[in-house]
């Protein structure tokens, strides 16, 4: 994922391409998921504390944890700050990896291209590892 | 999101098919694609919407075998197979 992060901005228009097949199965595969395409499509307009992104999505907490775990560990979520939760606890905030995503389908041929989410892009790799390391909440 | 949800699904079926058909070999890829234009100038990805060309070129092709390429797919979209445009298009290639 870090790779592609550091890809975006050798490309004007943001827009990158995913060439790598494995990777491509992988964004395919979360996105071909109701709920985690949920998840994603909340997480990709701003970062929020997974409780929320649950509740705002009608997702169920025990398959939606299992679920926000699985794109957490694909890469496809990523901490980006703290929050405060309502007992004043200090709370990850997750943003999806990707703020926009576009497929092309011209014969034979699926590409699918993505643009890094700017909170994503200014996160340096440092940042995001210590953040990792809070409990998800 | 730009990409929409039924641009996704065919997306995922195509992926499946073509990884399930390359995994054969790249003959066996390049085979039925060439099928699929020949008969229904079509190309896999359109598959998703047509189904029975993929079923009907498979057939032709590897005869009673073509069941074993179907059960790969099939598995490979099992867990998606929830959603009603793919429950659809599995139980077409599958008939």
């Amino acid at each position: 994922m870090k790779d592609i992060i550091k890809k975006s901005k050798d490309y004007e228009d943001d827009w990158v391409p995913i060439i790598d097949k494995s990777l491509t199965r992988l964004i395919l595969r979360a996105f071909g998921d109701d709920d985690k395409e949920k998840i994603l499509r909340v997480l990709a307009k701003k970062p929020d504390m997974i409780s929320s992104v649950l509740e705002i999505c009608k997702i169920p907490k025990t398959s939606g944890y299992r679920k926000i775990n699985s794109l957490i560990d694909d890469g496809l979520l990523l901490p980006v700050g703290l929050g405060r939760g309502v007992d004043g606890k200090k709370i990850t905030q997750y943003v999806s990896a990707f703020e926009n995503l576009q497929i092309e389908i011209v014969k034979n041929k699926v590409v699918v291209k993505v643009q890094i989410h700017k909170a994503v892009e200014d996160l340096p790799d440092s940042k995001i590892k210590d953040l990792a390391n809070v409990t998800v909440n | 999101m730009d990409a929409t949800n039924g641009e996704i699904k065919k997306a995922l079926v195509s992926l499946a098919v073509e990884s399930t058909l390359l995994d054969m070999g790249r003959p066996v890829l390049e085979e039925v694609e060439r099928s699929l234009y020949q008969n229904y100038r079509c190309y896999i990805p359109d598959c998703y919407e047509h189904p029975e060309y993929l079923k009907n070129v498979l057939h032709d092709l590897y005869g009673a075998s073509h069941s074993n390429i179907v059960k790969i797919i099939q598995k490979s979209l099992e867990e998606f197979s929830y959603q009603k445009p793919i429950e659809n298009f599995l139980k077409i290639i599958s008939e």
